[in-house]
């Protein structure tokens, strides 16, 4: 335990670091080894677990190539040993080294550690599972969805691998009283793996009662262009499910839906016209354009208007 | 003497709105307007209490889960934290229990050793005769606290707790080294009862504000077993005591515990640690200088204490966890005057670590905070230097939460100078919390701060009134939330200028949430890079929500906005800009 380490373990690949690395770019880089295929497996191991940014950006992938160098032994070394582990910088490590050597020496492997007594273990072993592309083992992968302590792991790899069999039970975790966390991530899951059934429980879910449920549900619905099932949703009674459609159909702007949204730019609701309006702004057509306008010429409300003149604007 | 001592600076609640009677937090019309902000984004003050807290650990104070829980919340603790620590030692030594909510389990201090029963060694008999009351007075308060802070580890493996405790915010190798031990013999350590030491010097300091000095032409000595103890006369003494009380001279202090000086341009070494211990400063007067290295000036680690400048332009200076600084215990500096010159590393001005609250508080003056200079940040940044200071809030990522670290200043044109995280901000389970209740002042960071929160960790900068500037190389900052963090900043008036680069002026990402609420003024908000002026990204798989609320004046921005207008963007996120009340409407 060092301060160092506690910062550190940060995960990786969000926008922010992108942008902070950027100001490390001119820093001094750690230079990579000379004698790196010499180093014992635990010195490699510790320096590919490293954060990939500013000085370390040469050593890291340096370090996991070198083990991945070493052959099918290494994953003996590394499984189930190394998938003990709760931060991200070790799985990603995991997941670059077994991916280097390749799927048909690592997943044997793997499987068995989807029944070992360490739950962490096999919460790692089914998200690798699924970063290896392990369709075979999504059967598996899916009896942990029971298991509180892994199935985070399990609905990670299930969107990996498109596992539409799991679609029924994903469903139910979702709505469940499980905690937001698995309940948003298994809405994010069902996004990944998409279908009829899943796009069904994410419009149910779109009126669900915690916030991040209902946004991972319309990201979702983007992500798989239901814009089917989004029409269909503009009909809900509930008006948080409505404002949800409008938005998700005006990310994805399918002309298809014109007609549907529209109606909504007379809607009574000053923040049903602004959803109405954003999302027409990405689906413009000439009588699009001319309704808009006529919208704005009457409209009083401060953020339909803004929103009728950034449709109009694009 | 009693002149210098006007008690006129400790009136509690001068500041404060409950002193007006108005609940603390935001007014009704904030709420309206963020409730109207939110529904452009298809929410609702209700949803703001979404699960930001889905691990849990036996470290977690409960200020820390009801901010997550409630991040309105914060604007209610900005407000506490500038009445409970704003005032003076006395009512933040009551306030103290609360922050750590370890009220009610500690020893009652009238059964803990004291004057009322005198010791019957015939030096210590001839020490009560021939001493002062004051210094007697000062003798028996660190016994009692020192009883207190051995009371709250008596049920830690002691020799573990010494040596591993400290390494936590400390160490400065990179060895690994296996912290959970540590962990697990903290988890038995009483903090109240390291609280109840605190309240003993505060005591010792209040009365030590409102007392006539005693006679004393020369300097005199006595050893009370493993005590020594020194009454300072009117010329320059070096002091090495641990317990002295000096009426006058310009003098020196070598790590001692509990020091009252009278007057003087005094310097002190090291002076008002508490580890695994209780150090008291209170200096009366004069233009004093503070060196010190780590857990110095009003810091703890496993202990009690307590700085209190009363008078003079005064200069601090300290390595780590020092200048209002507290893990496992309650560290506290307070300057009630004199323009001050504040200086340290990292973790200081206000830390809080590990069941910790470290709070600085300064009354008056135009104050310079400056955090930086020796541990870079690498790998991510190792051109730039870590900081983690200025109402900081530290948890041992990813096993333990941390504590409370506030800073107060209450008057004056101050500068704030940080590099990475600092300025109401927080890491971890923590709260950090900085407010500046008058003045002009200037904030400058290069990343993490100004009211940020930073994963699973509730901050918040709250700055009353005055001309305020902020400016940051780098997100995340002024009013921000990462990774299921939540972020606070609040100006309440004044013509502000921001200055921010990504995630920025109400941002969000990850399950976090974002807000900067300015109430008035006619304010800039300028932008480098996406996420400023409230946005948001998708990341982990969840959304974050950013807000960027401002309430008055005629403002100017760099990403769209305008005045009277709301607008959306990025995942989730929205800024609404609010015409001046009309009349009817202005607020009380």
């Amino acid at each position: 335990m060092t301060i160092r380490r506690a910062l550190t373990l940060l995960l990786a690949g969000l926008l922010l670091q992108a942008a902070a690395a950027t100001f490390a770019q001119d820093a001094e880089v750690t230079p990579v080894p000379a004698d790196l295929d010499q180093r014992s497996n635990d010195e490699l191991w510790e320096m590919a677990c490293l954060w990939q940014v500013g000085s370390n950006r040469d050593l890291v992938p340096a370090a996991r190539e070198a083990l991945v160098g070493r052959g099918p032994a290494i994953l003996d070394w590394l499984i189930p040993d190394k998938l003990d582990a709760t931060s991200s910088l070790v799985t990603r490590a995991l997941t670059e080294v077994l991916q280097g050597v390749g799927a048909a020496e690592a997943v044997p492997r793997l499987l068995p550690q989807l029944r070992h007594e360490n739950a962490v273990v096999r919460r790692n072993a089914a998200s690798l599972l699924g970063d290896l592309d392990a369709t075979e083992a999504s059967g598996a992968i899916a009896s942990l969805l029971d298991d509180p302590d892994a199935r985070l792991g399990a609905l990670s790899a299930l969107a990996r691998l498109k596992a539409t069999d799991a679609v029924p039970a994903i469903a139910a975790l979702a709505r469940s009283d499980a905690p937001e966390r698995v309940r948003f991530t298994a809405v994010s899951t069902l996004g990944g793996i998409g279908g009829a059934e899943a796009e069904r429980v994410l419009v149910e879910e779109l009126g669900g009662s915690a916030a991040p449920v209902r946004f991972a549900a319309q990201y979702a619905l983007e992500k798989l262009k239901a814009v089917d099932a989004l029409r269909a949703a503009l009909a809900a009674k509930d008006r948080r499910v409505r404002l949800h459609a409008l938005a998700a159909l005006g990310r994805i702007g399918d002309a298809a839906a014109r007609r549907d949204v529209l109606r909504f730019l007379d809607d009574e609701d000053p923040i049903v016209r602004g959803f109405a309006a954003d999302a027409l702004g990405a689906m413009l057509s000439d009588p699009i354009r001319a309704r808009l306008s006529e919208g704005l010429a009457s409209e009083t409300d401060s953020f339909a208007r803004t929103k009728m003149k950034q449709a109009l604007e694009r | 003497m009693r002149s210098r001592l006007l008690p006129v600076l400790f009136v509690a609640g001068l500041l404060g709105p409950a002193a007006a009677g108005r609940a603390e937090g935001f007014d009704e019309r904030t709420l309206r307007e963020l409730s109207a902000a939110l529904a452009c984004v298809n929410l609702s003050l209700d949803d703001l209490g979404w699960d930001k807290r889905p691990l849990d650990d036996p470290f977690r104070l409960a200020v820390v889960d009801e901010t997550l829980d409630r991040p309105l919340a914060l604007a209610e603790r900005a407000e506490r934290a500038e009445r409970d620590f704003g005032a003076g030692p006395t009512e933040a030594a009551a306030a103290a229990a609360e922050w750590l909510q370890a009220a009610g389990s500690g020893p009652r201090l009238e059964d803990l050793p004291g004057s009322e029963a005198v010791p019957a060694d015939p030096r210590e008999r001839q020490f009560r005769r021939a001493a002062p009351d004051e210094l007697v007075r000062l003798v028996d308060g660190l016994r009692r606290a020192r009883a207190l802070v051995a009371a709250a580890g008596l049920r830690c493996d002691g020799e573990l707790l010494r040596r591993d405790a400290p390494r936590f915010y400390l160490d400065e190798s990179e060895e690994s080294w296996d912290g959970k031990p540590a962990l697990a013999t903290i988890e038995r350590f009483v903090v109240a009862d390291a609280v109840a030491a605190f309240r003993v010097l505060a005591e010792l300091a209040e009365e030590s504000r409102g007392q006539e000095p005693p006679e004393a032409r020369r300097t005199r000595t006595w050893t009370l077993g493993d005590l020594t103890v020194s009454l300072g006369g009117e010329g320059d003494d070096v002091h090495s005591a641990d317990v002295v009380l000096d009426v006058g001279g310009n003098d020196t202090y070598e790590g001692c515990r509990v020091v009252v000086d009278v007057a003087g341009d005094d310097t002190y070494r090291d002076a008002g640690s508490g580890l695994f211990d209780a150090g008291l400063v209170v200096d009366l007067a004069g233009d004093d200088r503070y060196l010190g290295t780590n857990v110095a000036q009003g810091a703890a680690v496993g202990g009690a204490a307590l700085l209190v400048d009363h008078e003079g332009d005064d200069r601090y200076e300290a390595d780590q966890v020092s200048q209002g600084a507290g893990v496992l215990g309650v560290g506290m500096l307070f300057d009630l005057a004199g323009n001050d010159s504040y200086r340290g590393a990292r973790f200081v001005q206000g830390f809080g670590g590990l069941l910790g609250l470290g709070v600085l508080s300064d009354r008056a003056g135009a104050d310079t905070y400056w955090a930086s200079g020796k541990y870079p940040h690498a790998p991510l940044l190792p051109d730039n230097w870590q900081s983690l200071s200025q109402g900081f809030g530290f948890g041992l990522r990813p096993d333990a939460s941390g504590g409370v670290g506030v800073l107060v200043d209450s008057a004056g044109n101050d500068s704030y100078f940080a590099e990475v995280f600092g300025q109401g901000a927080s890491y971890w389970y923590a709260l950090g919390l900085l407010v500046d209740s008058a003045g002009h002042d200037k904030y400058d960071l290069f990343q993490y701060g100004q009211g940020a929160g930073i994963h699973l960790s509730p901050a918040a900068l709250m700055d009353r009134s005055g001309q305020d500037a902020y400016s940051c190389n780098n997100g995340v900052a002024q009013g921000s939330g990462h990774d299921w963090g939540v972020g606070l900043l609040w100006d309440r008036g004044g013509e502000d200028y921001y200055q921010g680069a990504g995630m920025s002026q109400g941002g969000a990402n990850a399950n976090g949430f974002g807000f900067l609420v300015d109430e008035g003024g006619n304010d800039g908000y300028s932008g480098t890079r996406s996420g400023n002026q409230g946005g948001s990204f998708f990341a982990r798989g969840t959304f974050g929500l950013g807000v960027l609320l401002d309430l008055g004046g005629k403002d100017r921005y760099t990403e769209g906005g305008e005045d009277g207008a709301t607008w959306t963007r990025m995942t989730v996120g929205v800024g609404r800009d609010v015409a001046e009340p009309k009349d009817e409407e202005a607020r009380p």
